[in-house]
């Protein structure tokens, strides 16, 4: 059977026509009469990018501040034409983002805004990421010594580590209340953000390099004890720091197979 | 009209209308927005029902499903799906299907509704409700996605009218003639938006009087209200912008108002989605349409009686 007339333009031809904002459109479309069909148009056009426009906009909060709205909407409307969503489901849209602003010719100079965008895009994860309770504390403290060298930790599903040449933290923090005026701290050094989201809010830790390298040890399921070279005699104040920034989630010792397997990470 | 059927206590039972003097309202229920969280928390028993969209909790963990789920133990739940495209020409995603089953599976909506839309064509998705022609080569393929929808999420679906800018020279059948047979072939019932035909009617130049009369009533589970933008075309006429972002218009109100008594007892939500209120604005909203059909419905009998 061949396809009739109308399914030739539809959605074919329609779809096209949205994704081309500068394409004719389709034909044989209709409106009130004396109304031009082409301005109505224009509003499913504007709709599609509006409404990305303003996940995008809820999405990367502190970019948007630091570019100016009238930037960050050219910037948008040029990544959503480039890279409109695969699906429906428009919590996972804006993966390619950062990515997309660090090779965007107006704004390429500034190199640190990549890396905001990356930070913000790595907390709306966070958010989403899948819950976990907080480790038996009692439990962890009432292991010998020797047990304790042993033992892999598993880690806060919501966790990640960014390492950046530039003070992203400090950038994220002095950008995230709109009270404030934008401003880019001048003269600090990179920084590392750890980014995990113990209960309902996503937590953002500048970390030095020893610890966010001792994180990603044991997160790699290294044991406790083979990973504490890296911090060496910081190892109290880095367990500390993990305990009370909810990033410990359970622990087995490495050679116990039947707890590894029980573990629920 | 007899009386509908009272719904049972389970979990997925239609919300019951809050007690009233006359006992004719129906429960009136908001669209659910994060930023009204907290306080729907706080005040449970302003509203009969919320509805979500379920795009918006199809993720592992954290707020969204921390205070959905606290909600719901307080609360009935209505799913709003705006991604499935079932009016395009692609089969719906069977892996976003199944995810939505397990989100249904777990919070037990009473409705699952969609849309007489297309939103997605050859691996894009456009995030709007597009149009379509009303031909009978497209009910076809409607009627099959809604089928496969259904059967793959388990339950009877709605489908909801939708707010139109353009419409096809090709159309074959009126859009209540579409609804009706795509209700009567894939046994869907339909969600009945009246801000969605009223903005139709103005925009495409037809009869918002006539269209609310041709609309298949008996199929008609839910009913939406929103707000809209108001618009001029070049020409000066009226342009209506359905943007969920305002109180509900009067037009609208009227409408509702005039069918209220033959739906009597069917679920009515309020949208609000851009530019959002404060809860109490948007609890009062919802009052305000328990209230209308209440008194409608009253009248009605009353009418009837004398």
């Amino acid at each position: 059977m061949s396809p009739s007339p109308e399914q030739a333009a539809f959605p074919e031809a329609f779809a096209a026509a949205l994704r081309e904002p500068r394409s004719a459109i389709p034909a044989r479309l209709a409106a009130r009469p004396g109304v031009d069909p082409a301005v109505r148009f224009a509003i499913y056009r504007n709709n599609m990018a509006a409404g990305l426009g303003r996940v995008l906009a809820d999405r990367f909060p502190v970019l948007r501040r630091l570019l100016g709205a009238d930037f960050f909407a050219a910037l948008t409307d040029a990544f959503i034409r480039q890279h409109p969503p695969a699906g429906p489901v428009l919590l996972e849209y804006g993966a390619l983002f950062p990515n997309f602003v660090e090779r965007f010719p107006p704004s390429q100079h500034l190199a640190y805004l990549a890396d905001v965008a990356r930070l913000e895009w790595l907390r709306h994860c966070a958010l989403l990421a899948a819950d976990a309770a907080p480790i038996d504390r009692a439990a962890l403290a009432a292991q010998p010594p020797d047990v304790m060298a042993r033992l892999r930790f598993t880690l806060h599903p919501s966790l990640a580590i960014l390492r950046s040449p530039f003070p992203i933290v400090s950038i994220w923090r002095a950008n995230i209340d709109p009270a404030n005026p934008a401003v880019v701290p001048a003269g600090l050094p990179g920084e590392n953000a750890l980014l995990v989201r113990p209960g309902l809010v996503a937590e953002i830790h500048a970390v030095p390099a020893s610890r966010a390298d001792f994180v990603e040890r044991l997160q790699a399921g290294v044991a406790l004890g083979d990973a504490t070279n890296l911090v060496g005699a910081d190892l109290t104040a880095a367990l500390a720091f993990l305990l009370s920034a909810g990033i410990l989630t359970g622990f087995f010792p490495v050679s116990d197979d039947a707890a590894r397997r029980s573990d629920p990470a | 009209m007899a009386p509908r059927r009272i719904p049972s206590l389970s979990t997925s039972a239609v919300p019951a209308s809050r007690p009233t003097p006359a006992g004719l309202s129906p429960p009136a229920g908001v669209g659910l927005r994060p930023p009204h969280f907290r306080a729907a928390l706080a005040e449970p028993g302003a509203v009969d029902f919320l509805e979500v969209h379920p795009e918006n909790y199809l993720c592992d963990g954290g707020p969204q499903h921390h205070f959905l789920t606290a909600l719901r133990q307080d609360l009935p739940l209505s799913f709003h799906g705006v991604g499935l495209s079932l009016g395009g020409a692609d089969r719906p995603d069977r892996r976003h299907l199944a995810r939505l089953r397990q989100l249904v599976d777990r919070y037990q909506p009473f409705h699952f509704s969609e849309h007489l839309a297309w939103s997605s064509h050859g691996g894009t998705y456009f995030n709007d409700l597009l149009p379509l022609p009303y031909t009978q080569a497209n009910l076809a393929r409607m009627s099959a996605h809604v089928a496969e929808t259904q059967d793959c999420l388990g339950r009877q679906i709605l489908i909801e009218n939708p707010s139109l800018y353009l419409t096809f020279a090709e159309s074959e059948m009126s859009e209540a003639e579409f609804l009706a047979e795509l209700s009567r072939r894939s046994g869907c019932r339909l969600l009945l938006d009246i801000n969605n035909l009223y903005v139709s009617a103005i925009n495409a130049g037809w009869d918002s009087w006539a269209m609310l009369a041709e609309f298949p009533q008996d199929a008609v589970a839910q009913i939406h209200l929103a707000g809209h933008d108001h618009c001029r075309d070049a020409d000066g006429g009226s342009l209506l912008i359905d943007t969920h972002g305002m109180p509900v218009a009067d037009p609208v109100w009227d409408l509702f108002a005039a069918i209220a008594p033959r739906l009597a007892g069917v679920p009515v939500l309020i949208e609000w989605d851009q530019d959002l209120p404060d809860w109490p604005r948007l609890v009062s909203e919802a009052s305000l349409a328990r209230q209308l059909a209440g008194n409608a419905l009253a009248e009605a009998r009353h009418v009837a009686i004398a």
